[in-house]
């Protein structure tokens, strides 16, 4: 009778009702998946926006400016900035490279970029994902309905 | 009446060792899907390292156009040890290389584990329907 789409290309009105609720709970175990690795995303962006907001305020850093360099994190001890041209950046797998402050901007201004476009692949497939699992459910609750009458 | 007796012992059996043969596809298709699924692991595993890899790559290749001074470290435990920019640029080359061909191995071992599959499906199926045969015949013979 109805939706002959979704579900992966699945004749949903051929399923048995077991058959569709697998199917459903499989979509939605995709759509949790999908949930951390948009959590996960959504938090290295953060992290990358925090860095170069940090960066903006630290050019403005005279060099000798006193600072408490933390030793753990409820001890501190008294420093001072002696060199502000240049930062060292995590660029992955234990790599560190020297970068002046542009650079260091820049570098976080591109893996934003990139983070953003996979986060938006993300959040396509996930809405894609929940939109069949609800078609699935929707053939479910008919074919229940059928079964009850 | 000896003869038929004997001769249904000989249809159970031959059910028998049918059923046994039936289990032994069953036990190898199942472990086939499971090296098929930690195969698949493996190569997920691979290709996120190979993602990060030619994230730090592509770093890597950028360091140049700044200036020759700039400084290359790797972590080493909790320190950073100042690293040739040729040498790290080897080395992730080297990384690459080899996860490029953990990637194929996995791909290579996924790829017979499920032609190995399909093999063992038909031989089930073909078994199955030789137990139902000779279920057929047993139950003839029994009237």
């Amino acid at each position: 009778m109805s939706s002959q789409d979704g579900g992966g290309g699945l004749n949903l009105g051929a399923l048995s009702p077991d058959q569709l609720k697998q199917v459903a709970d499989q979509l939605a175990q995709e759509s949790q998946r999908l949930t951390e690795s948009f959590e996960g995303l959504q938090s290295a962006i953060n992290k990358y926006n925090r860095s170069a907001s940090t960066l903006k305020k630290f050019k403005d850093e005279s060099e000798g400016k006193e600072m408490l360099v933390p030793l753990t994190s409820s001890m501190y001890v008294r420093g001072s900035l002696e060199e502000t041209s240049k930062i060292l950046v995590d660029i992955g797998t234990g790599y560190y490279v020297e970068k002046s402050v542009e650079g260091g901007t820049d570098f976080c201004e591109r893996k934003v970029v990139l983070l953003k476009e996979h986060l938006q692949k993300v959040v396509d497939a996930l809405q894609q994902k929940q939109q069949q699992e609800q078609q699935v459910r929707t053939a479910l609750a008919q074919k229940q309905a059928q079964a009850a009458a | 009446m000896e003869m038929q007796f004997s001769e249904k012992v000989a249809q159970s059996d031959t059910e028998r060792q049918l059923r046994e043969q039936l289990d032994h596809a069953v036990t190898d298709f199942r472990n086939l899907q499971k090296e098929v699924n930690v195969n698949s692991r493996k190569r997920l595993q691979a290709t996120q390292q190979l993602h990060e890899n030619e994230m730090v790559q592509n770093e890597l290749a950028l360091v140049d156009q700044d200036d020759d001074e700039t400084g290359v470290y790797k972590l080493v435990g909790p320190c950073l040890v100042k690293q040739d920019i040729a040498e790290a640029r080897a080395n992730v080359a080297k990384r690459l290389e080899f996860i490029q061909n953990e990637v194929s191995r996995s791909d290579a071992a996924i790829a017979s584990a499920e032609q190995k599959m399909t093999a063992a499906e038909g031989e089930i199926t073909k078994l199955q329907q030789r137990v139902a045969k000779a279920k057929q015949i047993a139950a003839a013979a029994a009237q």
